[in-house]
């Protein structure tokens, strides 16, 4: 009776250690597929305003300095609200230095637009998603 | 008991039968007669991606993908609607998605999915529950008309950005389709 209570205790602890440690692989795995990351192909959007008003004339001017700037993808100078939008690659360049580039090498009064997380959590409804897409999203980075 | 397996044997059959000739009957019918907006923006047609070297993509996908992204940046330096779209200046939100990917990829979806595409699904709220306040934390006040109006003259001039005027047959008929949300957008 003696030894067979030990092989079945052995046979328990053997069986816990082994689900503990897969559990714990899953949980590195799931920690390391769904970790923000940048990567080559991430694109991300910056939006700079002026602090000054701005005719066509310079809106066409920024625009095509930031197009000659290494890592931006596309670029948009509205005149009228004195902002510039422009994508970039934030693996190869980052958009508070072209802000500030910007401001000295043209001599404008520019600020870059960066929100704070209480502004990040309000708005834009289409970033709303179902519990189920959740869910779908969740198990489509797992796997 | 034999009799009764054979029975559900054959039933199975007859079903599985009926079915395979009323698609092979149906479907030249389906595709030549009722073409969706999708078809007419380049349906199903793989073609080179430009943002995705390597990459293949559908041509109606390709379309309003770009129609989208050129909104989208209208939108971004339009100040009566750019407060409500400050999630498009995060750098990574989920997985390694930025704002202005995360955003692309849903309203793109949302659009594919309402012209007919029949390759994507939309894993958004509904449009209903999106903007409503009760339903989605994210909204901290209810859409106007202003708000919407906004919204369709800078989807307008997205698509004049890549060569769509707004006579275009097609982008009349995407604007119906918008406008037959206002309904569920404004709930005032």
């Amino acid at each position: 009776m003696k030894p067979k209570m030990k092989r079945y205790k052995k046979g328990l602890l053997i069986s816990s250690c082994v689900f503990f440690g897969l559990a714990l692989i899953l949980c590195i795995h799931i920690y390391i597929v769904t970790k923000p990351k940048v990567d080559a192909n991430t694109l991300a959007m910056a939006r700079i305003d002026f602090k000054q008003s701005i005719d066509q004339q310079d809106a066409e001017k920024i625009t095509a300095w930031l197009y000659h700037q290494n890592g931006v993808d596309h670029v948009f100078c509205n005149k009228d609200s004195r902002i510039a939008v422009f994508t970039y690659y934030p693996f190869k360049t980052n958009a508070s230095a072209i802000t500030d580039k910007l401001s000295k090498g043209l001599n404008y009064k520019a600020e870059r637009i960066i929100p704070t997380r209480e502004e990040l959590q309000n708005g834009c409804p289409a970033m709303a998603h179902s519990y189920s897409a959740k869910i779908y999203s969740l198990i489509k980075n797992i796997f | 008991m034999k009799k009764t397996i054979l029975f559900a044997i054959a039933v199975t059959c007859s079903v599985a039968f009926f079915n395979a000739c009323t698609k092979s009957s149906s479907s030249p019918t389906a595709s030549t007669a009722s073409l969706t907006l999708y078809d007419s923006l380049g349906g199903t047609t793989m073609v080179a991606d430009p943002a995705h070297s390597g990459s293949m993509i559908e041509k109606g996908r390709l379309t309003i993908r770009s129609v989208v992204d050129s909104t989208i940046f209208v939108i971004a330096a339009d100040t009566s609607i750019n407060d409500a779209f400050k999630v498009l200046l995060t750098e990574v939100g989920q997985g390694n998605l930025s704002g202005f990917q995360a955003l692309s990829t849903n309203l793109t979806d949302f659009i594919c999915v309402g012209t007919g595409a029949k390759d994507f699904t939309y894993g958004g709220k509904s449009m209903t529950d999106a903007h409503n306040p009760a339903t989605n934390p994210r909204m901290t006040g209810k859409a106007d008309n202003g708000d919407f109006n906004s919204f369709e003259a800078d989807l307008t001039k997205g698509a004049a950005k890549n060569g769509v005027p707004s006579t275009a047959p097609v982008f009349v008929s995407l604007a119906k389709i918008v406008e037959s949300l206002r309904g569920q957008v404004v709930q005032m």
